[in-house]
């Protein structure tokens, strides 16, 4: 089984946060929340985190900032946008620049999009770290095999 | 003028016995002169004799003569006046002045004044005579024949109610009509052709002289112009040249220009065309009308995409939190549910002054309603999340209204698919109330966004199919689907046998947020976003027409020529990301 997932939640709007983080209270996932990208990047060299959230309209720092630097930083992370901007062109930019897993937009549903949206988001670290963790081991296995002279 | 000159000519063959008068005041001549024509082979009918001009006018008066035999000595006149005087009375009759011997210079100045020939007294014999007579009545009636035709030729050039000028290759004007003197009040003879014009209020250009045109080239030539006529006002004009006349080598020397007065008919043109440029108008402005309608729904929807972009993130948050509070209520009142067992118990377990410590709490709970409360939280919830709900929904379709959010995704489309895709996924909205019949015509694909077009086709069917619905009628509705291509147009009509729209709400059907659904039905968006997609973001035009209980036809007409600034947009979108930050 694995273990419990940190999502990260960034918007400027702090009743937001909030928001969210009372919708979480049950879900079973460790959370963060960052008022701007500043401090988002700041708790991300603090904590692990598998999963991040970000709105898109952010004074200094823009969600499409941020999640550029996530992605050079931190390339497991997986990166969402929760914005009300929907123009076609916010989105292809924000899909094309900052490889985005989803892009919900607001107003959302908590229940029947979000929490999904979020399930699928940390399943798909998880194949991801699965994934990695199974290249490593069957490397070392094969390394093992060498030794022990069964292949070569 | 050929013919009439034939005419004479035979006239003049004819060998019709002639009548002379012989005015000679000497009888000695006289006598002669009886002697040689009675001599000669001329036909004679009757010779008279007098003696001097009164006699001979009297003779004239009586009787009509071919010839005259004239001494200009007479008694009672002296010289050229005894011929100019009978030339002034009877120009019709030939003329032959007799003249001393010792004076032969004055026969000379009698043929320039008129006369056809002159004899020298004592000089002339019989063959003389009859050679002269002869060859004088028939040159007089040829001189006749000629000033006739010419009298003729004049008056009818003279009658032509046209100005007509001759301009010779020095561009003077040699000869004018009547017609010309009439309107203009001046000949121009003597005058250059373009210095007439010119103080007429034309503009002289050489090289579109038409004179100068066809006195270069022979050919004819025409143009327009306007010349203000004797009393000021101008005329239109349509001018013709060609060629008058030629030199020997065939050069035109002359040309005859011809001014057709068209201020009527020009009169009659701009009149026509002011009536064409009233009705373009009309259209004009009503157009504008369109415009300025579609400019307000423009606006509307810039404001509309601004508030709901800027309502996103509360109603987030809100719709989130409620979402939360829903869940946390639900715990909450299961814990209540705890207390309510545990008052119960204490209650009912009377010792250490239960009921005393549970009196307070069931007093604050009947006061307050508790019960009452808790009973109707489910109610308030379900509605309060329908409600935001709502609210999401408005707000999601004011986005989608605007064109800040447009999609520039377009593409060639055949809209009979859109319409066949729309129809299976409007079936549910339509299968219980209404048959739907296609007329789908050949149509050519058309250059659009097709999700917005289906968008649109699909709120027009499920419109159609709920005023069907509406009527809670027993018979089953019909709803006919018609394309067919018009001009540089592709139509779509979608019609319906529904109730029809009220006079005073058809206007408003495209305003947003008209609607006359039931409360919850309808968010009034449908028809502006419809509008909104076809008439600002393709270009297009759509239109309704309804009668009460007869039913709706609304029109959509979709141009087939793509949109260059939407051209651009997809562009730039393939090519280049531009951030939108």
């Amino acid at each position: 089984m694995n273990e419990k997932r940190t999502i990260l939640f960034v918007d400027d709007e702090v009743r937001l946060l909030r928001s969210l983080e009372q919708a979480m209270l049950d879900e079973p996932y460790d959370t963060l929340y960052a008022e701007s990208g500043a401090e988002a990047l700041k708790l991300l060299e603090e904590n692990e985190v598998h999963v991040i959230v970000t709105d898109m309209r952010m004074p200094e720092m823009s969600g499409l900032a941020l999640l550029k630097i996530v992605k050079e930083k931190y390339p497991h992370i997986v990166r969402l946008v929760l914005s009300g901007y929907t123009q076609v062109t916010t989105l292809l930019t924000a899909i094309n620049q900052g490889e985005i897993f989803r892009f919900i937009t607001k107003p959302w549903k908590m229940e029947k999009e979000f929490k999904t949206v979020l399930a699928q988001a940390v399943e798909y670290y998880n194949l991801q770290a699965d994934r990695d963790r199974l290249v490593v081991e069957s490397a070392a296995l094969k390394e093992r095999l060498v030794e022990a002279g069964i292949t070569e | 003028m050929d013919t009439i000159a034939a005419k004479d000519n035979m006239n003049l063959a004819s060998t019709k016995p002639l009548n002379i008068l012989v005015v000679e005041d000497d009888a000695i001549d006289c006598a002669g002169m009886q002697r040689l024509l009675a001599g000669s082979s001329l036909p004679l009918h009757d010779v008279v004799f007098v003696g001097d001009l009164n006699k001979a006018m009297a003779a004239l008066a009586d009787g009509a003569f071919d010839i005259l035999l004239l001494d200009l000595n007479l008694p009672d006149s002296d010289g050229l006046d005894t011929l100019i005087a009978l030339e002034a009375d009877y120009p019709d009759v030939a003329k032959v002045v007799v003249t001393g011997a010792d004076d032969e210079e004055l026969g000379f100045r009698a043929v320039a004044a008129g006369a056809q020939d002159y004899l020298v007294k004592g000089r002339f014999n019989v063959d003389a005579i009859t050679r002269v007579v002869h060859y004088s009545v028939e040159r007089k009636k040829l001189e006749e024949a000629l000033r006739h035709s010419r009298g003729k030729l004049n008056a009818m050039l003279e009658s032509i109610r046209d100005p007509m000028v001759m301009i010779d290759k020095d561009l003077n004007v040699v000869w004018s009509n009547e017609a010309t003197r009439e309107i203009f009040g001046d000949d121009g003879i003597g005058g250059r052709c373009h210095q007439t014009c010119d103080g007429r209020g034309a503009a002289y250009r050489a090289l579109s002289c038409i004179a100068m045109q066809t006195l270069g080239d022979g050919q004819p030539h025409s143009c327009d112009v306007a010349l203000a006529d004797e009393g000021g006002l101008l005329r239109f004009f349509h001018c013709t040249t060609s060629v008058a006349l030629r030199d020997k080598e065939g050069n035109p020397t002359a040309v005859m220009e011809i001014a057709g007065d068209i201020t009527d008919r020009r009169i009659a043109e701009k009149y026509s065309e002011f009536k064409r440029l009233e009705a373009a108008d009309h259209k004009l402005k009503e157009l504008q009308s369109h415009l300025i309608q579609s400019e307000k729904l423009a606006s509307i929807g810039q404001l509309a995409a601004g508030v709901a972009h800027e309502m996103n993130t509360p109603i987030g948050f809100v719709a989130c939190n409620f979402e939360t509070l829903g869940k946390h209520v639900k715990k909450i009142l299961a814990l209540i549910d705890l207390y309510t067992e545990l008052e119960r118990a204490v209650e009912a377990a009377d010792a250490a002054g239960g009921p005393a410590l549970v009196a307070p709490i069931r007093q604050f709970r009947e006061t307050m309603r508790i019960d009452a409360i808790l009973k109707n939280l489910d109610v308030l919830f379900e509605d309060s999340r329908e409600g935001l709900e709502r609210v999401t929904e408005i707000i999601q379709n004011l986005r989608d209204f605007s064109r800040v959010d447009q999609s520039s995704d377009f593409a060639r489309y055949n809209i009979n698919e859109g319409l066949a895709a729309t129809l299976v996924v409007a079936r549910n909205a339509i299968k219980y109330n209404a048959d739907v019949v296609t007329e789908f015509g050949e149509i050519p694909e058309i250059f659009c966004h097709p999700g917005q077009i289906n968008q649109v086709f699909l709120n027009l069917v499920v419109n159609a199919a709920q005023a069907i619905e509406s009527q809670e009628r027993q018979e089953r509705g019909r709803i006919t689907i018609r394309t067919y291509p018009v001009d540089s147009y592709v139509v779509c009509e979608i019609e319906d046998d529904g109730p029809g729209i009220a006079p005073e709400d058809r206007r408003k059907v495209f305003d947003p947020f008209f609607t006359t659904k039931p409360a919850g039905k309808g968010t009034g968006m449908g028809l502006s976003i419809s509008y909104d997609i076809i008439v600002n973001k393709h270009k297009g035009r759509i239109s309704v027409e309804s009668e009460i209980d007869r039913g709706t036809l609304f029109t959509v007409r979709l141009p087939l020529q793509p949109i260059k600034k939407r051209d651009e947009d997809s562009r730039n979108l393939l090519t280049g990301v531009t951030a939108d930050e």
